[in-house]
C-alpha cells in the first residue's frame, strides 16, 4: 500500500514571551480537544453560539469542531532561541498553519509577513502524486501558490489558444 | 545526516511505437554517456561543433557535454503510456528538455505538465517544497511556489516602505 505525505518545517523567530505563550496556548492540541469535548457536552445539538466560540480565543477551534483530525501540526517552542518551530513529518495541514499565523500577525506583528512551503509526495512513484506549494501570509491576507492549480489553469489557457 | 529528495511520477499518454522508440533512445543514459565520451575523444580541445551535436539528435546532449549529467527514470508502461519518474533524485529540467523536443517533433499542438516534490528525510527548516513545469513545443514555463511567495514578500515590503 502506498502512503501519501504532506511535510513542512519552518520557524517563527524572535518571539517575545507574550507571543510565545499565545502560540503555545493555540497549539496545545490536548487542551483544544478538551475544549471541543466540553462544547459538544454543553451544546449537544451542535449549534455553538458565536460568543461562546469567541470566549475561548482559540484560532483553530472552529476547524477542530468540524473535524477534530484537522487543525493539527507539530508546534514547539525553542525557549533558548525564542523560536517557534512549526512542522509536519507526515500529513500536516497548511491551511491550519496559515490560519494560526494570520491571527498571530494580526495580533502581534501587523507589519510583518511569514511564508510556509510544503512538499506532497508518495512513498511509491505513483503517477500524479508529487507536488508542493507555498503560502505567503500577512495580517491582511494569505496568498496561496499551489503547483497543480496554477499549471492546470495554464494548460487550459494553452488548449484554448490552440482551439482544442 | 539529512538527505534531500526530488521526486516525480507522470506519464506521456498513448505513445505510438515510433514515439516510444524515440523516447527510449533519448533516455538511454548509458548510450548518452558513450556519445559524450566519443565526442570528448574526437574533440579533445574546445567545444564540440554545433553540427556534430545536432547530428546526434539527443535532446540532453548539450547539457551532458557541459557536465550537467541530468537524468530520470523513463520506461514504457503496460497501458501504452511512457512513464517518467524519479524515486529519489530526478531532474525536472532534463525532463522538460526531453519532453519539449518530443512535443516539437511529434505533438506540436499538445502540452504536458510535470509536478515534483522536494523534501528532506528529517525536518530541516525550509527543506520542503515542490514545483511544476508546463511544457509545450514552444516554451517551458516554470512554476515555483516558493519563488512566487518571495515575490509577494518583495511587493509587501515595498508597500510598507
Amino acid at each position: 500500500m502506498a502512503n501519501n505525505y504532506l511535510e513542512f518545517s519552518e520557524v517563527i523567530t524572535g518571539l517575545t514571551p507574550e507571543e510565545a505563550a499565545w502560540l503555545q496556548r493555540q497549539t496545545d492540541w490536548e487542551q483544544l480537544q478538551v475544549v471541543v469535548n466540553d462544547l459538544y457536552d454543553k451544546f449537544p445539538g451542535g449549534e455553538i453560539p458565536d460568543e461562546e466560540m469567541a470566549r475561548h480565543d482559540l484560532v483553530l477551534l472552529p476547524a477542530a469542531l468540524v473535524d477534530d483530525a484537522s487543525a493539527r501540526f507539530g508546534a514547539e517552542l525553542d525557549e533558548e532561541d525564542m523560536h517557534f518551530w512549526i512542522h509536519s513529518g507526515d500529513g500536516g495541514d497548511p491551511e491550519a498553519v496559515a490560519e494560526l499565523i494570520h491571527a498571530f500577525l494580526r495580533r502581534f506583528r501587523p507589519d510583518q509577513w511569514w511564508a510556509l512551503s510544503w512538499a506532497e509526495y508518495c512513498d511509491k512513484p505513483r503517477v500524479g502524486e508529487f507536488g508542493g506549494g507555498a503560502v505567503f501570509i500577512t495580517a491582511d491576507r494569505a496568498a496561496w501558490f499551489n503547483t497543480l492549480d496554477h499549471l492546470t489553469a495554464e494548460a487550459v489557457k494553452f488548449e484554448k489558444t490552440k482551439g482544442l | 545526516m539529512s538527505q534531500n529528495f526530488v521526486e516525480f511520477s507522470e506519464v506521456i499518454p498513448d505513445v505510438t511505437a515510433e514515439e516510444t522508440a524515440w523516447l527510449l533512445r533519448q533516455t538511454n543514459w548509458e548510450d548518452l554517456q558513450a556519445v559524450v565520451a566519443d565526442l570528448h575523444e574526437k574533440f579533445p580541445v574546445g567545444p564540440v561543433p554545433d553540427e556534430e551535436v545536432a547530428r546526434c539528435d539527443l535532446a540532453l546532449l548539450p547539457a551532458w557535454l557541459a557536465g550537467d549529467m541530468l537524468d530520470f527514470g523513463a520506461e514504457p508502461d503496460k497501458d501504452g503510456n511512457f512513464w517518467i519518474y524519479a524515486e529519489e533524485y530526478g531532474d525536472p529540467e532534463a525532463v522538460a528538455t526531453v519532453v519539449q523536443t518530443f512535443l516539437d517533433r511529434f505533438r506540436p499542438e499538445q502540452s504536458w505538465i510535470l509536478e515534483w516534490s522536494s523534501y528532506c528525510n528529517n525536518l530541516r527548516i525550509g527543506g520542503f517544497g515542490g514545483g511544476a513545469v508546463l511544457v509545450t513545443a514552444e516554451k517551458i514555463e516554470w512554476f515555483l511556489p516558493l519563488e512566487l511567495a518571495m515575490a509577494a514578500q518583495a511587493k509587501f515590503e515595498k508597500a510598507l516602505a
